[in-house]
C-alpha cells in the first residue's frame, strides 16, 4: 500500500494543499518484463466536494509531489486525497485543513 | 457419442471470446476516464487533438511556467504552472520530446485556482509546455529546460 503524506493550509482565504504520494510511477521499458505500475488518476476532495482532478501518467517523477490551491476552505475542514493507478488499486488519505 | 469436430471448435470459440472480451472491457471499466488515446499521441499537435474539441489555440502571457532552465537529473524535474484567468478549467503538461509527451491534465472545480506544482520527468532537453483551457479557450505557452542526464530510466 502506498503511502500518502498531506498537508492542507489556509491563508488569507486560500488553502494550499501539498500532497505526497509513495508510488513507483513505472512505466513499460524495452528489455525489461517488470510490468507498468503508475498513478492514473488522482482527486482531493473538499468536505467530499472534487476541487482538483487530474489525470496522469508515467511523465510524473516517482514518489510524486503535488501541490495546488484553491480559495475558501476552513481550519477543520475535511481533506481527502484519492488515487487510483493503472492496475486497479486505489488509496486514500485524510486530513484536516490547519 | 460422437463430438463432432465442428461442435468442439464452436465451443472453444465461444470461449475464448468470452475470455476476450473480458479483459478489454474490464480495465475500460475501471479507468472510465482515462484517456488512452491522448497517451499514446506522439506529437504535442496530436496531444491536443485526442483531449481537446478545439484545436485554435492562442499564445498568452497570462499562463507563467516555473521551471528550471537546467535540469541536471531528468527524472525529477520541478515545475509549477500559474494560469492567470477568471475560471480555469484545466492545465495540461506535456513534455515535447518525451516518449509520451502527455504528462497530465489538471482540472479544476468550483473555487479552484489555475495552479499546479509536481515534478515530472524529461527524458532529454526539451519544451515544456502547458495548455490551459479557461473562458472556453485554449491557451499555450512553453518554457525551454536543458536536461543534462534524461529522465525515462523510471
Amino acid at each position: 500500500m502506498s503511502k500518502i503524506r498531506l498537508l492542507a493550509k489556509t491563508k488569507n482565504g486560500t488553502t494550499q494543499i501539498k500532497a505526497l504520494i509513495k508510488h513507483p510511477m513505472r512505466g513499460t521499458k524495452e528489455g525489461d518484463s517488470t510490468p507498468a505500475d503508475y498513478l492514473r488518476e488522482i482527486k482531493c476532495t473538499h468536505n467530499d466536494k472534487v476541487v482538483i482532478s487530474a489525470i496522469i501518467g508515467t511523465g510524473i517523477s516517482k514518489n510524486p509531489y503535488f501541490s495546488f490551491k484553491f480559495k475558501g476552505g476552513s481550519k477543520g475542514d475535511k481533506l481527502t486525497l484519492i488515487w487510483t493507478d493503472n492496475q486497479g488499486k486505489t488509496g486514500s488519505k485524510d486530513t484536516k485543513i490547519r | 457419442m460422437a463430438l463432432s469436430r465442428r461442435t468442439a471448435l464452436k465451443g472453444i470459440l465461444a470461449t475464448s471470446g468470452a475470455i476476450a472480451l473480458g479483459t478489454t472491457v474490464l480495465p475500460t471499466a475501471v479507468m472510465a476516464d482515462w484517456p488512452k488515446k491522448a497517451f499514446e499521441a506522439n506529437t504535442v499537435d496530436d496531444v491536443i487533438k485526442a483531449l481537446f474539441e478545439s484545436h485554435d489555440i492562442e499564445e498568452s502571457q497570462k499562463i507563467s511556467i516555473n521551471a528550471p532552465k537546467i535540469a541536471e537529473n531528468g527524472a525529477v524535474v520541478p515545475i509549477e504552472i500559474k494560469a492567470d484567468f477568471s475560471k480555469v478549467d484545466s492545465i495540461t503538461v506535456i513534455g515535447d520530446k518525451n516518449p509520451v509527451p502527455l504528462i497530465g491534465q489538471f482540472n479544476f472545480f468550483d473555487n479552484a485556482e489555475g495552479y499546479v506544482k509536481t515534478r515530472i520527468k524529461l527524458a532529454s532537453t526539451s519544451n515544456v509546455v502547458a495548455v490551459v483551457k479557461a473562458d472556453g479557450k485554449l491557451y499555450v505557452a512553453r518554457s525551454a529546460v536543458k536536461v543534462t542526464l534524461g529522465g525515462c530510466g523510471g
